[in-house]
């Protein structure tokens, strides 16, 4: 096999199981990793929340609420105070975002490499968006602002609804993607010590800062969308 | 590698939504709800604090007043009974006053009386004198000389009488 073969084959997303309904439902394996993100981020957030008292808190609590205040205070500052009821999204999100772009760190493939993921997170923040510009202009609003600022912006405006979600898609796909590609060429070049280092820089560094890209961009669009 | 599914697509939603309604009820949801407990018992420390603050001003107030009023009944109930006692004093005074003009009257008036008693007596002694003189006169004749020696001796009684009654 050679390394052009290889690297595909590193790249397929294998079917983890099937669901023997009709002609079978495949599921694949970014599917049952990101189960399993859920079932420890659950288990982790009822540990970590566990007991939590309103005076003299522990160095655990602590640590938790200064995780959360800090993340809410890095997305909030973004978005005005129209945008504010969508914090919570956002701040879940990163969460997500940045669980998975870093379990690379465990031998794990990351649900961003897998173009689903990016696309799902991409059209859920845009129909988020778009609600979110229904909700605050509604529909004959959100409908004029595509003629805005002038008419002839129309399909401009519109070929941006599509435009939008793509590039947050494949900004974060592209990126956890060529990351992965970039690491599993490091690997079969040179197997030892480099990856290690390598690895902090993209599945640690990148992955965080791509989860920051992603929610600081979706939060610039509900900002737009709600002005 | 590329490759785009319908059915891994929607997992894909589903299993987002969930990441987010568990984050949101079960991090973010627990960690905002047990900071809002705190801010509000801060402010009801607060609420308390300002509570037992006034409280506490209104017990001072209070107690200056009660103070300031017990200053004053204290300084009334003084004057009064300074003035009751000025009143009584004055009557005591006055009262003895005219207990002892009274006594003095009195004791004027006696000491007229005796002092009339007195020229009472002297007058019955100047006629016991008269009557002695007369009787004597009765029994002796009367010579020149023996009257002369009779009324010297008249007159030494009676002036020796006076002499004695004003020691």
């Amino acid at each position: 096999m050679d390394l052009a073969e290889e690297l595909v084959a590193e790249l397929e997303i294998p079917t983890a199981f099937t669901i023997p309904i009709g002609n079978g439902i495949a599921i694949n394996q970014t599917v049952v990793i990101t189960w399993c993100i859920i079932a420890v981020l659950f288990v982790l957030y009822l540990i970590l929340t566990h007991g939590f008292v309103t005076q003299n808190p522990g160095k655990r609590q602590a640590a938790v609420e200064s995780f959360v205040v800090w993340i809410q205070n890095l997305i909030g500052s973004n978005l005005n105070e129209k945008g504010k009821p969508y914090l919570p999204y956002l701040c879940s999100i990163l969460v997500f975002l940045g669980v998975s772009n870093i379990v690379g760190i465990f031998n794990v493939p990351p649900p961003t490499k897998d173009l689903r993921t990016t696309v799902a997170l991409a059209v859920m923040s845009i129909v988020l968006v778009q609600a979110a510009a229904i909700r605050e202009k509604k529909v004959g609003g959100w409908l004029k602002g595509f003629a805005e600022p002038l008419k002839v912006m129309l399909p401009m405006n519109i070929l941006e609804l599509f435009i939008k979600p793509l590039s947050l898609c494949m900004r974060l796909f592209g990126n956890i993607f060529a990351a992965f590609v970039i690491m599993e060429l490091v690997k079969m070049v040179v197997p030892v010590v480099l990856p290690a280092a390598l690895c902090l820089y993209f599945d640690l560094f990148d992955g965080l800062l791509q989860a920051y890209v992603f929610v600081f961009l979706t939060s610039l669009y509900i900002n737009e969308a709600v002005e | 590698m590329l490759s785009f599914d319908l059915v891994n697509f929607i997992c894909m939603v589903i299993n987002i939504l969930i990441i987010f309604l568990l984050t949101k009820k079960f991090l973010f949801g627990r960690v905002n709800d047990i900071i809002e407990k705190r801010r509000e018992e801060i402010s009801d420390s607060y609420a308390a604090a300002d509570k037992v603050t006034k409280e506490a001003q209104q017990t001072k107030k209070d107690y200056e007043y009660n103070t300031a009023l017990f200053e004053k009944e204290k300084s009334e109930m003084m004057a009064d009974a300074r003035k009751e006692a000025d009143e009584k004093s004055t009557a005591i005074v006055e009262k003895a006053n005219a207990d002892a003009a009274e006594i003095i009257k009195n004791a004027h008036a006696e000491a007229a009386y005796i002092k009339s008693l007195a020229e009472l007596d002297r007058d019955k002694q100047v006629e016991e004198v008269v009557f002695d003189v007369a009787a004597r006169l009765a029994g002796q004749a009367i010579t020149e000389e023996a009257n002369s020696d009779l009324y010297d001796k008249f007159l030494s009684q009676a002036t020796g009488r006076e002499t004695g009654s004003e020691r």
